[in-house]
Formats: C-alpha cells, sequence, structure tokens
C-alpha cells in the first residue's frame, strides 16, 4: 500500500498510476507535458536540491494518470547530486514521491544515435516503457528518415510520434498512454552494463528501422555564423541586452507605477470609509499595500519569464551563454549564469527566479547568493537622495557631473562585488558536487504561445502563492512595527506630517531604531536612520520616505532640505548635524552591500527549498556592509 | 631498394594512416578528427556524461566554431552541436587525418 503525500487538485488520482516523462535536455519534453497536462501541473523541489519536478494529470477518473515530468537528463546514471535525487526518485527512494510504475521515454528523432543509449538505460530499469518520438518533422526536412513502426518492433515497447509544438500525435499518445498497462517490458534487456556491447545493439536498433541521419541543420548553421561570429555576434548580443533590460527596466517602470497608483488609489478609498484612523491604516496601508507590494513585482516577472522563455524556447538562450561564458568564468559560474545577473539589476527577485534555466544546484546557488549584491532598482531613489547630499548638482569633474560619477561608482562596486562574491562561493561552500561545463546548442526552433504560456504562466504562479504570502506577512509585521503603540489622543490636535513623525518616533520600531543605537554608532549613525534601515526591509527605497516621515518633512518622498539640517537628538554627538559626508558615504556604501529586501529572502527561500541560503546570505551581507561602510568613514573621516 | 620506394608511391594514401593522436582541444575551426578515447585521468562520471553525449571512441568530431571570446568551443558530435571549454577537450584524444 503505497502512499503520498500531495495536496490539491491531484489528489483525485491518489489511487491511479503515476508515470515518469525521462528524456534528454532540448527533446521536445516540456512540450510534451504540456500537451498532456494542459495547465494542471503542480511543481516541487527535490529536496536538499534546487532541481525541481513537475506533475500533472492525464485523463480523469479511475484510468487518470498521474505524470511526473523529470529534469532532462542525458543518461540515467547519475554523475552530479541533482542527477542522483532523479534517480532516487525512480527508485521510490524519496520521501513524498512514489516511484513510477511506468517509464515514458522522450526521443528526439534527430539525435536518435544518442537517445538510444537513454532508451536502454531506460528499458534497463525493467519497468514497462513507452517511447514519444518527437522532432520527426524536422528529421524529414533534413533529409533524414526512420520508420516508427519498425522502432516499436525493434525496441519491443510502443512508439508514438508526435509533432509537440503542433499536438500532432498527442490524442493517439495520450490514448495510449492510459493503455499503460498493456504496455510490456520487453523480453530481451538492452546490455547497458558494457559500452561495446551497448553500442553494438545500438547499431542493430538503428539499422532495423532503416535510419538514416538528418543533414546538419542549414538554417541554424547560417544564423549560428553571424550570431556567433566575433564581431557581429556580440553586436547582435549587445542589442538583444539592450532590448531585454530595457522591457524589465523601462517598460515595467509605467506598469509598476499603475500598480501603484491603483493600490494606492484602493487604500485610499477603503481608508475614507473606515471611522478607526488605527483599522484604516491597516487596511490601506498594511493590507491593500502590502498586496500591492507583492503585485507590484508582477510587470517585471512576466516581462522577464516572457522573454526568458522566448530566447529559450528559440534557442538563443544557450547562444547568449556560449558568448559569455568567457566572462562569466572569471567568477567561477558558466555562461548560463549572465542572464539572471542582468536580470538582478533590475530586480533580485525576478533575478534570482531566472537562475532556473541553470541545470547545476550549485551554480543556481552561486548566482542567488550573488544576486542581492547586483545594484537592484530599488536602491537607486536611496542612491540619488544621499548623492544628492553628499555633492551638489553643479559639482564636475572634467566633462563629468560628479554626482553621476559617485551613482557610477555605486553601480561598478555592486557587479563587481556580485562577481566576487560568486568566485568565492563557488571556491569555499559551493565548491564540490558539479560536471564540467558543456552545452548543447540545439537548432533554432520556432515555439508556440502555448508553451510560452506555460512557461510564464507556471513561475508567475509560483511567485503568487509562495513567495506573495511571506511578502504580505512581512510588510504586515513593518506595518505594526511602525504604527504601535498607538498615539491618537496626542496627535489629536497636530498636523498630518507632524501627526506620522510624533506616532513613528514613539513607535516600536523607534525603539528597535534606539536598541540598534550601540550597532550603528559607530557608522555614524542615529537612531532615526537605524528606523529607516528596517523600514527599508520593505524594499529598499522605503528609506527615503521612511526617513521623510520622521524628519516631518512635508513631502516625505524629497525630504533633502529637512536631513540636511537634522541634528542628534540625544547622546554625546548632542545638535551636531547627522547627515556629515562621512556617514552619507558609510550609508551608501551599507546600501551596496546590506541584504535589506525581505522580498528577496523569500523568493531565495522558495526557490532554494530551505531557509539556510537565505539566512546565510542575511547574515553575511549584513556584516560585510556594516565592515565595509565603518572603513569607507574611517577613511572619509581621515581624509576631511 | 627501388623496388621498397615503388611501393610506398604506389599506395593509396588512406593504407598509411598517419596515426597522430592529440587531444581535441588542438583543433582549429573546420578541422574533423575521429575520436579514439578519453583520458584516463578523467574523472569517471565525467567520462560517463562524455559518451552519453557521444563522445566515444571512433565517433566523428568537428570544430565548427570557437567563441568570440576566445571559450569556449562549438563541436559537432553525432548529430548534435555542443560546447565545451578546453578543460573538457583536453581529455579527448583524437586521431587527426594527414
Amino acid at each position: 500500500m503505497s502512499h503520498h503525500h500531495d495536496g490539491g487538485r491531484s489528489t483525485t488520482t491518489a489511487t491511479g498510476a503515476v508515470l515518469a516523462l525521462v528524456g534528454a535536455p532540448n527533446a521536445g519534453k516540456s512540450s510534451v507535458f504540456n500537451r498532456l497536462t494542459g495547465l494542471r501541473v503542480r511543481t516541487a523541489n527535490y529536496p536538499g536540491v534546487t532541481v525541481t519536478h513537475s506533475t500533472g494529470v492525464v485523463g480523469d477518473g479511475p484510468r487518470g494518470v498521474q505524470l511526473v515530468d523529470l529534469p532532462g537528463t542525458y543518461g540515467l546514471t547519475p554523475v552530479s547530486p541533482d542527477e542522483h535525487v532523479v534517480l532516487d526518485h525512480l527508485a521510490g527512494r524519496l520521501p513524498g514521491t512514489r516511484a513510477p510504475d511506468a517509464l515514458l521515454v522522450v526521443v528526439d528523432a534527430t539525435t536518435l544515435r544518442r537517445s538510444l543509449s537513454l532508451v536502454a538505460q531506460a528499458l534497463a530499469t525493467a519497468l514497462p516503457c513507452a517511447v514519444v518520438l518527437t522532432m520527426t518533422d524536422e528529421l524529414d526536412v533534413r533529409g533524414g528518415h526512420l520508420d516508427a513502426a519498425a522502432l516499436s518492433q525493434a525496441l519491443g515497447v510502443p512508439v508514438y510520434p508526435v509533432v509537440g509544438h503542433r499536438g500532432r500525435g498527442v490524442p493517439a499518445l495520450r490514448d495510449g498512454l492510459l493503455d499503460w498497462p498493456t504496455w510490456q517490458a520487453p523480453a530481451l534487456l538492452p546490455p547497458v552494463d558494457d559500452r561495446a556491447q551497448l553500442d553494438g545493439w545500438i547499431l542493430s536498433v538503428l539499422d532495423r528501422v532503416g535510419y538514416r541521419p538528418a543533414g546538419p541543420p542549414t538554417g541554424s548553421r547560417s544564423l549560428d555564423r553571424v550570431l556567433l561570429h566575433p564581431v557581429w555576434g556580440l553586436v547582435t548580443f549587445a542589442a538583444v541586452m539592450v532590448v531585454f533590460f530595457q522591457a524589465i527596466f523601462t517598460l515595467a517602470a509605467p506598469l509598476q507605477g499603475y500598480v501603484e497608483s491603483l493600490f494606492g488609489w484602493l487604500g485610499g478609498l477603503a481608508a475614507a470609509d473606515i471611522a478607526n484612523p488605527v483599522l484604516a491604516d491597516l487596511v490601506s496601508t498594511g493590507l491593500i499595500g502590502g498586496l500591492g507590494g507583492v503585485l507590484v513585482f508582477l510587470p517585471q516577472i512576466v516581462l522577464l519569464f516572457t522573454l526568458l522563455s522566448l530566447l529559450e524556447a528559440v534557442g538563443y538562450l544557450a547562444r547568449a551563454a556560449v558568448l559569455m561564458d568567457r566572462v562569466m568564468a572569471i567568477s567561477g559560474l558558466d555562461g548560463r549564469a549572465f542572464v539572471s545577473m542582468l536580470s538582478s539589476i533590475a530586480c533580485a527577485v525576478p533575478g534570482i527566479m531566472s537562475t532556473r534555466t541553470m541545470p547545476s544546484s550549485r551554480d543556481r546557488i552561486a548566482t542567488m547568493l550573488a544576486a542581492p549584491l547586483m545594484p537592484c532598482s530599488a536602491r537607486l531613489p536611496v542612491y540619488l537622495l544621499l548623492t544628492g547630499m553628499l555633492v551638489p548638482t553643479t559639482a564636475r569633474w572634467g566633462p563629468f557631473g560628479l554626482q553621476g560619477f559617485a551613482l557610477f561608482a555605486l553601480y561598478m562596486a555592486g557587479g563587481i562585488s556580485a562577481m566576487i562574491a560568486a568566485s568565492v562561493l563557488r571556491a569555499t561552500v559551493l565548491r564540490r558536487g558539479g560536471l564540467p561545463f558543456y552545452l548543447e546548442l540545439p537548432p533554432f526552433r520556432m515555439p508556440t504561445l502555448r508553451t510560452l504560456a506555460q512557461s510564464v504562466w507556471t513561475p508567475v504562479r509560483m511567485f503568487l502563492r509562495k513567495v506573495g504570502t511571506i511578502i504580505l506577512v512581512a510588510n504586515l509585521v513593518l506595518w505594526a512595527l511602525l504604527t504601535f503603540p498607538t498615539r491618537t489622543a496626542e496627535t489629536a490636535t497636530m498636523s498630518p506630517s507632524e501627526a506620522s513623525a510624533y506616532t513613528l518616533d514613539h513607535s516600536v520600531a523607534a525603539s528597535i531604531g534606539h536598541a540598534l543605537e550601540p550597532v550603528y554608532e559607530p557608522l555614524g549613525f542615529d537612531w532615526r536612520i537605524n528606523i529607516g534601515l528596517v523600514s527599508a526591509m520593505a524594499a529598499r527605497e522605503v528609506f527615503v520616505s521612511t526617513l521623510g516621515q520622521v524628519a516631518a518633512a512635508q513631502d516625505p518622498e524629497n525630504p533633502q532640505d529637512v536631513l540636511r539640517t537634522m541634528t542628534f537628538t540625544d547622546g554625546e554627538h548632542v545638535g551636531e548635524r547627522v547627515f556629515t559626508a562621512p556617514t552619507i558615504i558609510a550609508l551608501l556604501v551599507y546600501f551596496v552591500f546590506a541584504m535589506q529586501c525581505i522580498s528577496t529572502l523569500a523568493v531565495m527561500r522558495r526557490e532554494s527549498n530551505s531557509w539556510r541560503w537565505p539566512a546565510f546570505s542575511f547574515v553575511s551581507l549584513t556584516l560585510l556592509a556594516w565592515v565595509a561602510a565603518w572603513l569607507a568613514r574611517s577613511v572619509a573621516l581621515a581624509l576631511t | 631498394m627501388s623496388e621498397t620506394a615503388i611501393d610506398v608511391t604506389s599506395l593509396p594514401p588512406a593504407s598509411v594512416p598517419p596515426r597522430r593522436t592529440a587531444s581535441l582541444s588542438v583543433l582549429r575551426r573546420g578541422d574533423g578528427a575521429r575520436i579514439v578515447g578519453i583520458d584516463a585521468a578523467c574523472p569517471a562520471p565525467v567520462m560517463q556524461r562524455l559518451c552519453e553525449l557521444g563522445f566515444c571512441a571512433d565517433a566523428t568530431i568537428e570544430c565548427l566554431r570557437r567563441a568570440p571570446l576566445g571559450s569556449p568551443t562549438v563541436y559537432r558530435i553525432g548529430d548534435a552541436d555542443l560546447c565545451l571549454r578546453t578543460s573538457l577537450t583536453d581529455y579527448i584524444q583524437v586521431e587527426l587525418p594527414a
């Protein structure tokens, strides 16, 4: 009697069979899976590694089966920890998963020779098997040939030719799949233990199916001549990346603005209808504002995954990895990490989510941990405020404005430190457990809307359900810290800006700010800056408005002038200005390194499937930020 | 003496294979070669994966192009295009044509 621990819809078939989909990367496995299961798909992490598997349901009622889409693999002999988990899954050794009752091997007809080695290993498991033959149309176009019926006879298992992206052959496959109890394990298992014998077996199968290999993909070759050309390749790459970056940075910005305005308006609407001021604030700022704080990421995530899925499905992502591999090798990563790092300049949340395109657990974790150092767009308002206070807008150094120069230096510091962090991690805690870099360049292919929609929908749903809840709860907690205890009586006669300053100055957050004084005193921060640092956990740019609120600025979004004259309220520096040049520099350096973003921690928790890595990231980056800020301040003090 | 000389020149070139073996890394763009084996220094899991990718003895391989920044290199192996860094191609022994 086997149990499996599923939540959700798929429990309807808990008594049904489990079939596993096995196949090499680029064999069209996802396309087949999507066609068979539609949108009812559940994605789960394997324990201990950042490898995921998806489960969907095919058919209804008692004959319905669960189909598990395993990570793409070139063989069933595990050669890395990531692949070990897949093998454990097949053997039923993983808690929470059940060994499959039968295997469905997806084989790309254009690479049949190589794929037969995987088919042989699948047959050797002695489980009932069937083969799904994809890309048969491409094989024909490129002058190749094979006889699917003869392949079925040679292997002794059913063979279903499909054109996954057009859905041709899928109904027959679905019927065949539901008839899986009629599949027979072959009478004679292939000789997988001896390479020479296996090669002989493969040759005999190729011979029996009349296999004529496809000619080289001439169209893709011509495209590659340009796309991987020493000059034109890099020019095209730069152009693609500019478009990509513009989309998630510039195109997403107004959309995010709309989301914020919409939720601001909804919050105002709700507040106006609630008499109790604290309850009104809870609904408008805490709940509706918190929900807005989750949904504000959606434009970026949707745009990023639309472009990323398109680039991957077309085949360009593999070319981009080839182009950037030399650069990324400096950081101990490979070319596939480039796009994630670039996306993190817009925001680490989609950047970390985009590491799903990387096959190695170890490289994924290294990239996730480095991503928060990339200069994300939420740092920009903080950088603008502080550099504006540090350097007059008119100051110039040669032809360059000094303010722009300072901004450039901050961005470079973020990018370089991210690369250094990745290389240190890869040389220390993430040293073991990977394979050397190899990457297949699939022929260029046109994706279908259906496949694209699915690859955008899956991460979006994951973000809303799994990450959104953490962000919402964290934002509510922050709201409570900044609001309680309530001061309705004391603030009754004050102006709105004075009232909000008074409430904040006497809130739980203020107590935390005071409690943190010994920690941040060496950096020159006073308790009000500390409140700003606490509130920046919601999103870094909140630092600006919170400081504005603390200082009772008329316009909290532009608190520069008020902050310039702000003085210490207590302690040995009482009466002295808070924002001196060394302190501003320390604060800027602190923002370059510090891990001050609950959303990033939440998404890191989700993608790495453990609190261990976000905790590591928070502690190490906060320490790094403190030390770097202290050093910067000491140097600045010595020079001024 | 003269008989031997005549013998050599009359033989077709293929029957005196110039057995020049080298690592895959020496191949230049457009070069073809035949794989003779994988270096024994190669870790077993890596050897296993190289084999599954088609880098087995007797397979023919062609160097398609080097990436613009010098690494990695794209090869045609079996029915697929694959790219590898020199850390892997150093392990792969090939026999170069004359």
